[in-house]
């Protein structure tokens, strides 16, 4: 009876293993699945807000200019000041956050822009001659900051790409953390389902058939005659109970 | 039927996937790939699987016919399906459907896919790739059959071995599967180290040897055998893929300077004609046409007649491009394909053979009507049971390709791609022409013809008539 334990047992290891590994499989993918979740969601919530307060601060620093073209100096100063304050920041933010070389390339070439800008900024209440020239302002500010801007559009849109190539990295992924969960529930009903095929074949059927013969024999004191296949064990219990039943008549009828 | 002698020996199918899917897996562990858990854990389950039904195994019986079918039929099933384990796990490019059809045209040796960036796939998935082509080349059952006692083994032989690959070598089985396996891992390793001292990296030596053996067809490429531009790689690959295309009981014979050999075949003698004269008739079109040089033109029409007729599917240029004509006649190569005891599927053109036979033989009969005629190939007398289900089977053949074609024109498909892809599926060629061409892919087949192309090529890789008996004459 040891080997039909064994046998059993062995299964059930099987099956566990199979299962175990699954989970494993799972937890690590899983895991990896969180890493890429975490640095989609809040890096990159970072750097997308930053780059559009990159955006906010140039046009704070462009109507600022404007303002003091237009005469009102105080309120022009206050909106540039808080304009180039909140570019340095978003700045930096925005350079913490970036991904690929593209990007901090990119982000370069605003920063060289940007300090070109502010060179000449301050020549509408320096320069007489150039208060109220819409067209100085034109041509020396206003295409410079819409470069700018197309600069800051362009990193943009770069990052939405890269967000993009990490979203679909991490369906990838969740995809192959759920796989193994779904490949191992139908290899473990077929495992089940075949294990339960031997059951039946090698030790139910047997049993029940060892059974019937046993109320047949109280019946009509017949030795049993059961095939037990290759089992060997159930060979055996079927001959000890055999041998019992010899005996058994043997003792009831001597002569016999 | 004993289902417990069933699920052994598919137990023992499913070992050779492990292994090899092992091999992949270690690929990928060494090289930090994402597909390393995919593989590893598909080879654990083909492991278990295989090693399962052993525990409760009984000593080995002599397996009834009916078994064998059953065991030849669902070992190819088994097989696909568990070789689709480590492309659903990995994802990518593979849906479920996408899997399995990448599976089955792997182990079936067909070689189309459903890849449109090959390249960017981790190398151990492209090793799997290439492996179910080399296992399925020669037949899974042909290695199960090799390691089975031959008391227990008959039933499955006559299943898997069709009476037209017996005919060229007329040895025991034992023998014949010897012959098979031998010339099989031979050329492998001859092909691997003529590749590699042409130039191609070891890797892609051994993943092209394993594609080209079997008549698989699947490349490491995108662009296939094209991206080399190396006239030693494609010649090398030329004289491999005839080799692969001929009785490997006669190669041996030819070896080992046995009475049936490759030089006194009628049937080789035949295929190499036509093969010959294809190729010179494709290069004089093209160079008519102007569209090569005759000498480029018969290097490339030499590489596609020899690819497409041995059902290998490799590929230096986009026949789609080629003049009508041209394709017809590739058509027509894919649907001959090449010898039985070859690693060619489909049809097999010993068929062909007998069939021009069979007509000769009719014109006779009808010249000289008292008159009692026989079909001698190679000095051998041919049984008449063997030229009715030579018949037979052509018939089925053509029925099967036509109502496959059939409904991938009703999923709006156009006719040459309908047509074109339900050949290639059923004679495991693999490229087909129209959207399906050489340089394409199956990726735009909607799933349904995916799936109805999968069928078409298990139907021509077991030979139609093993599942028609399986699943039609028991009922």
């Amino acid at each position: 009876m040891r080997k039909l334990k064994l046998k059993i047992n062995v299964s059930f290891i099987l099956l566990s293993i199979l299962l175990s590994v699954a989970g494993v499989i799972a937890i690590y993918e899983l895991r990896i699945l969180d890493r890429s979740f975490n640095t989609l969601i809040l890096d990159n919530y970072k750097t997308v807000e930053s780059l559009s307060q990159l955006m906010r601060a140039i046009e704070l620093e462009d109507s600022g200019i404007l303002l003091i073209m237009s005469g009102d100096y105080d309120e022009g100063k206050k909106m540039i000041r808080s304009g180039n304050s909140l570019f340095n920041s978003s700045y930096t933010l925005a350079r913490k956050g970036i991904k690929t070389t593209e990007e901090t390339d990119k982000l370069n070439e605003i920063a060289l822009l940007h300090g070109d800008l502010r060179k000449i900024w301050d020549k509408p209440y320096l320069d007489a001659e150039i208060m109220n020239n819409m067209e100085w302002y034109r041509i020396e500010m206003h295409s410079r900051f819409l470069v700018i801007k197309q600069k800051v559009h362009e990193i943009t849109e770069m990052h939405q790409e890269f967000l993009y190539k990490e979203a679909s990295l991490i369906k990838a992924n969740s995809r192959r953390a759920i796989m193994p969960g779904i490949v191992s529930i139908f290899a473990s009903l077929l495992f089940a389902f075949i294990l339960n095929f031997y059951i039946n074949h090698y030790f139910v059927v047997p049993i029940t058939r060892i059974n019937q013969e046993l109320k047949s024999f109280k019946t009509g004191q017949s030795i049993m005659d059961i095939e037990a296949g290759q089992n060997k064990e159930l060979q055996e219990l079927i001959q000890s109970i055999n041998d019992l039943i010899r005996r058994l008549i043997r003792k009831q009828n001597p002569l016999k | 039927m004993r289902f417990e002698v069933i699920f052994k020996h598919l137990g023992i199918v499913l070992l050779f996937n492990a292994i090899f899917l092992f091999l992949a897996a270690l690929i990928s562990i060494y090289l930090k790939e994402t597909s390393a858990l995919a593989l590893s854990y598909s080879a654990l389950i083909c492991f278990i699987f295989s090693v399962f039904p052993l525990v409760f195994s009984d000593k080995s019986t002599p397996i009834e016919f009916t078994e064998g079918l059953f065991i030849v039929v669902f070992g190819w099933l088994v097989t696909c399906l568990s070789g689709a384990l480590p492309y659903i796990m990995w994802g990518g490019e593979f849906s479920i459907i996408n899997a399995w059809f990448e599976s089955v045209s792997g182990f079936t040796t067909t070689g189309s896919t459903i890849l449109t960036e090959i390249e960017s796939l981790p190398k151990g998935i492209l090793f799997w790739r290439s492996s179910t082509q080399w296992i399925g080349g020669l037949g899974i059952i042909i290695f199960v059959l090799a390691i089975l006692p031959k008391t227990s083994s008959s039933s499955i032989y006559n299943a898997e071995v069709s009476s037209i690959t017996k005919m060229n070598f007329p040895f025991n089985n034992k023998k014949l599967l010897q012959a098979l396996i031998l010339v099989y891992v031979g050329l492998t390793l001859a092909q691997s180290v003529s590749l590699t001292f042409a130039g191609m990296s070891l890797y892609d030596a051994i993943n092209h040897s394993f594609t080209t053996i079997s008549t698989g067809g699947f490349s490491t490429k995108n662009n296939s055998i094209a991206w080399y531009q190396n006239l030693w790689i494609e010649l090398i690959i030329v004289v491999f893929m005839v080799l692969s295309a001929l009785h490997f009981g006669l190669i041996y014979g030819t070896f080992t300077r046995k009475h049936n050999n490759l030089f006194r075949s009628d049937i080789v003698r035949a295929l190499l004609f036509i093969w010959l004269a294809s190729t010179l008739i494709i290069a004089g079109k093209l160079t008519w046409e102007g569209s090569y040089s005759f000498w480029s033109a018969l290097r490339h029409a030499l590489f596609q007649v020899t690819s497409l007729g041995s059902n290998t599917g490799f590929a230096t240029v986009d026949t789609v491009q080629w003049p009508f004509f041209t394709q017809l006649l590739l058509l027509y190569l894919m649907f001959q394909t090449g010898m039985s005891g070859s690693t060619s599927g489909g049809l097999k053109f010993d068929r062909i053979f007998i069939f021009f036979k069979i007509v000769q033989k009719q014109i006779r009969s009808l010249q000289h009507p008292r008159g009692i005629f026989t079909i001698k190939i190679s000095g051998q007398r041919i049984d008449e049971k063997l030229e009715q289900q030579t018949m037979v089977f052509l018939l089925l053949y053509i029925f099967i390709f036509s109502a496959s074609s059939f409904i991938l024109s009703l999923m709006n498909i156009d006719g040459m791609t309908a047509f074109s892809a339900s050949i290639t599926a059923i004679s495991n060629c693999g490229p087909g022409f129209g959207e399906v061409g050489s340089m394409g892919n199956f990726a735009g087949v909607p799933d349904l013809g995916k799936f109805v192309l999968t069928i078409n090529m298990l139907l021509g890789r077991l030979e139609v008539m093993n599942v028609l008996a399986l699943f039609v004459l028991r009922r």
